[in-house]
Parts: C-alpha cells; structure tokens; sequence
C-alpha cells in the first residue's frame, strides 16, 4: 500500500487507535513503514509530521 | 517523549574539562566543514534506548518467524524459477558486506561527532546494520543449502571482479573524513538512492515467491526511514551552519550522487534481465524513485540553500533506456567468471523489454539477442575469453555509451604525474581528476591479475583464487542449479500423483 500526500503527511496516535481498536505508541509506526519519501519534521507521542521545510 | 528523549541522550553529554574539545573530538575540523551550534542538530526520531531496543526485538521476531516456517515447508520449492536467485547471491555478494562495513563507519561516528544527538542516532545506526548484515546472511544461508553461488561471498567481495564495483564504492566512502562519509553514505545513498537500490531487490521477491527475503527487506528498510531522516537532517545542519559549508557539501553530492548512481547499474540489469517475474523496468523505477521523488521533490527543497541538483545528474537520465541492457549484455558475456549466472531472454522477456523500452530495445539490443540466439542454435553460447578494460573510478567494464549516441563506446582518458588513466563517462572522469591522488590507488581486478596477484594467469588459476565452484556461474540452463531445481519438481509432481491414487 502506498500513500501520497501533497506537501504535508500527518499520521495522528488519535486516528490510529480509533481505527485500530487498541492503544498505540507512534514508535510503532516504525513497525510498519518499508519505504517512504519526504521530511519527517515532527515525531512526538500524538502525531508524525512528514512535510518539507522549504 | 520529548523529555524522555532530552533525559536520556542529551542530558547525558558532558563539557570536558580537564581536555580540550578538539582532542576529544580531533576528526571534525579538517574537511574544512565549519559547525557553531551541535544543539542544533535535530533528530525528529526522539528514540531513546529501551524503545529502540524494545521495536528492534520485535522486528527480529517477526523475521525468524517467517524464516522458520519457510525452511521447514521447503519454502524454496515454491519460487518462481531457481534463476531469481542469481539476483539474492548477487546481493548477499555486492550488498551485505557493506551493510557491515557501514555497521563499522557508524560506530566511528558514534564516537567521534562532536553532539550527543547526532552521535546516538549513529549508533542506533551502527547497530542496525549489523542486525541487517546478520539477518541477511541468515535469510540467505537457508538458500545455500541448495543452491551455488552463495557459500563464499565474503572472500569474493574482496576478490571478483564485479564485486569491486560495490566494494570499492563504500571502500571510498570509509577513506573520507566524517562529514563526507555521511553525505556519501548518509545522504546520497541511504536517501536520495536508497529507494532505487532496495525497493527493487525487494519487490522482486515478493514476486518471486521469497517470502523471507521480502519479510528481511522490509525489517531492514523500517529502519532505512531512521538512516534517510539522520541522512537529510545531516545535510540540513551542515547547510545552515555554515555558508561556507554550501560549496564543500554541493561538491560532495556531485561526487556521491554518480558514485551511488554507478553501482545501482547492477540493480538495472537485476530488474530487466534476471527475475523470472518481472516488477517494473529499471526505466520505471528510476522515473518514480529518483527523478520524481529526488528532483521534483527533494531538490526542491534543497534549493533554499542553493543546493543545486548533482552534476551529472543528466548524463544519468539520458541512459536510463539503455543502462539495463548494455549491462546485462556484459554480464551474459562474462558470466563464466562470475558467482551467478546468466541465460539468453527468452521471447516473453524479449517481448516485455520492447515494450518497456520501445525507442531502444527492438532497435539497438534485439539484433545482438538474435545474432546470439544464431549462436545457440549452432552449440555456441558464446563467453568473452578476454579481460575487461575497467573504469579507474567505478570499476564497471568500459561498457557505457557517449550521453549523446548509443552506438559509440565512452571512453575517458586522463594524465596524472606522466600515466594515463581511463574512466568511463563524464561523471568518472570529473571525480577522478578532482582526487587523482586517491583514485590512482584503485584495486582493479584486471589490473592484478595481469600483475599475477590473483591466483595465477590461467582462467581456472583466478577462478580457483575467487572460490567459484562447478555449479556457481556460467550459463544457468544445463547448470547445476537448472538441473536439481527440474529433478525436484519432477519427484514433487510424482510424490503428488502419487499421494491420489
Ligand atoms: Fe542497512
Ligand atoms: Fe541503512
Ligand atoms: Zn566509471
């Protein structure tokens, strides 16, 4: 499964839990991604931010 | 997490007092890169000890799930063809050593950058690639058992010919200062390369039925997306450091980008001549991972710095039609001395190569493919006996063509202290003649065995010296590997009909 977004990617610990049914660390993520393109601008407990700065 | 982050990397550096920084840190300042502010450096993973080692176990988990359940099924039955394996030993010879000898230069940085952010993600790095290498060769092993040309890839990385390409890649890279290391290695190939050079491998074992290889890539390549952030925030904080640094860093990506771009020549033929099952052509590939995500992306980005794209980086797109295939046809033609084999493209493959290179396979590539298969009709698949000219910088035999005409042969000749040094294309000859002192060291594989440090003059002599067994390389129908993989499916078919009646 690929997924694109123009300019700016937010994957939110909300939105994952809510569709997974459990909780869920964003470090998790890490599990699950075997390629991506871009910036990761932003990784703290709530959200991951991939967006260019310029 | 932030604060977690903080207490433990951070927080746990310490100002020296009793020695001065530079002794501390005596590599940082001789390549003429300029840092003010190491607090500067950002790491957007904020991953602290306990969970990186707490996601790591349960990726390794995960794989030796898969490998288990796949050896004991017999799991390497159900490929699509024995021949895919050509492009695995083909990694486990060109690739896993330089997962290893990446795990070594990471551990370097982990000592000796000056910030403690930076140093802790290269040592998180550090021991990913040496989980990659372990996990590779134990993926791999399970297919040795089985199949040639597996059993002595470290000694042939050193050794063969076509391996020098790979070695001597990263060989250059480990010889460079700290900061040049992580643009070449850090940025140009874990990230602006690094999609092109994996994805493939990896998309051509899920097609190819490689469930463990598939299952390994993806475990590495969940971390790769810790190697292209520590990769692009090393290139950031060098840029805006220093307006001084632009210069140093732009020649840096001339360098590494057509260096990197050289040994995925390997990766081309891979996905347009050796799978069985084809994923997507080299031209493909190259128009998504690189010309749409790198310079319709990144560049775009870098460009606020006044970072412009790689030098060369033209010459590249100018043959991404006629890579895969000039390659492939050297290869085919030198097999005999390699550790995988080849065989002619039968009419299927013959049939998806046109349609995927329509300006360029019919006209240039089928007529030497047919001329060929004449060959074979008459008993005479043909292998050159003689040694290649190599490229002083990328070690590639002088196949490639001049940018502008298919048909010419590209050859560049340099003078350095009164000797003549030949290089492949443009991209070589620049690197070449900005390093000549470095270059001129080269270990060309041709070159020594004429100076008869490889086992002797005869054929069989450096064969024997490389550990290439019966059964290794050569042409793959008739091989050993063609011939056991029939006789197993054979006693399987009857093993079936038999369990029926
Ligand atoms: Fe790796
Ligand atoms: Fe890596
Ligand atoms: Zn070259």
């Amino acid at each position: 499964m690929r997924i694109t977004a123009p300019g700016r990617l937010v994957i939110t610990r909300e939105s994952v839990e809510e569709r997974l049914g459990r909780e869920w660390e964003t470090h998790e993520f890490q599990l699950a991604i075997v390629s991506y393109f871009g910036h990761i601008k932003e990784w703290d407990d709530d959200e991951i931010v991939i967006a260019w700065d310029h | 997490m932030k604060q977690r982050y903080e207490a433990l990397t951070r927080d746990l550096d310490w100002e020296p007092s009793y020695v001065a920084k530079s002794d501390v840190f005596p590599h940082t300042e001789f390549e003429g890169i300029k840092i003010h502010d190491w607090s500067k450096w950002e790491d957007p993973f904020r991953l602290t000890v306990d969970a990186y080692t707490k996601y790591q176990a349960e990726k390794d988990k995960r794989l030796y799930a898969v490998l288990d359940g796949f050896a004991q099924s017999q799991g390497h039955l159900t490929l699509t063809e024995a021949s895919y394996l050509n492009a695995m030993k083909l990694f486990l010879q060109g690739v896993t050593p330089l997962e290893y000898q990446a795990h070594r230069n990471f551990a370097y940085l982990a000592r000796h950058l000056n910030g403690p952010g930076p140093r802790f993600a290269a040592l998180c790095q550090s021991i990913d690639e040496m989980r990659h290498t372990q996990t590779e060769i134990h993926t791999l092993s399970n297919y040795n058992k089985y199949y040639g040309g597996f059993h002595n890839y470290l000694e042939q990385h050193d050794r063969v010919w076509y391996l020098s390409v790979p070695k001597s890649f990263f060989d250059d890279a480990l010889t460079a200062g700290p900061f040049e290391f992580l643009i070449a290695i850090g940025f140009s190939f874990e990230y602006l390369l690094t999609n092109l050079l994996f994805v493939p491998f990896m998309s051509g074992a899920s097609f190819n039925g490689d469930l463990p290889t598939m299952t390994f890539g993806f475990s590495a390549q969940s971390d790769e997306s810790r190697h292209m952030t520590l990769g692009l925030e090393a290139i950031k904080f060098l840029l805006e450091q220093d307006e001084a640094n632009v210069p140093i860093v732009q020649a840096w990506i001339d360098k590494w980008f057509w260096r990197g771009y050289r040994v995925t020549a390997l990766v081309a033929q891979m996905l347009d001549y050796m799978l069985p099952r084809k994923v997507m052509s080299w031209k493909e590939a190259f128009e998504l991972y690189f010309e749409e995500q790198m310079l319709g992306g990144l560049f775009q980005d870098l460009a606020f710095y006044g970072i412009t794209p790689p030098k060369h980086v033209d010459d590249a797109i100018a043959e991404k039609e006629i890579l895969s295939h000039q390659v492939y046809w050297t290869l085919y033609q030198f097999s005999h001395a390699a550790a995988f084999t080849t065989t002619f493209p039968d009419a299927d493959a013959q049939t998806w190569l046109a349609e995927n290179y329509p300006g360029t396979f019919d006209k240039l590539y089928k007529p030497l493919w047919d001329k060929e298969a004449r060959n074979l009709e008459n008993g005479g698949r043909h292998f050159v006996r003689g040694l290649p000219q190599l490229c002083q910088v990328c070690q590639i035999p002088m196949l490639f063509t001049e940018p502008d005409d298919p048909t010419t042969l590209c050859q560049r000749e340099s003078v350095h202290n009164g000797e003549k040094f030949q290089t492949c294309s443009n991209g070589c000859q620049w690197i070449f003649e900005r390093e000549p002192e470095k270059y001129v060291q080269a270990w060309l594989p041709v070159h020594q065995i004429y100076q008869g440090n490889c086992g002797g003059p005869t054929v069989p002599d450096v064969l024997a010296w490389y550990g290439i067994q019966e059964g290794d390389g050569g042409e793959y129908k008739g091989s050993v590997d063609d011939t056991n993989w029939k006789s197993w499916h054979n006693a399987a078919d009857h093993s079936h009909i038999g369990s029926e009646a």
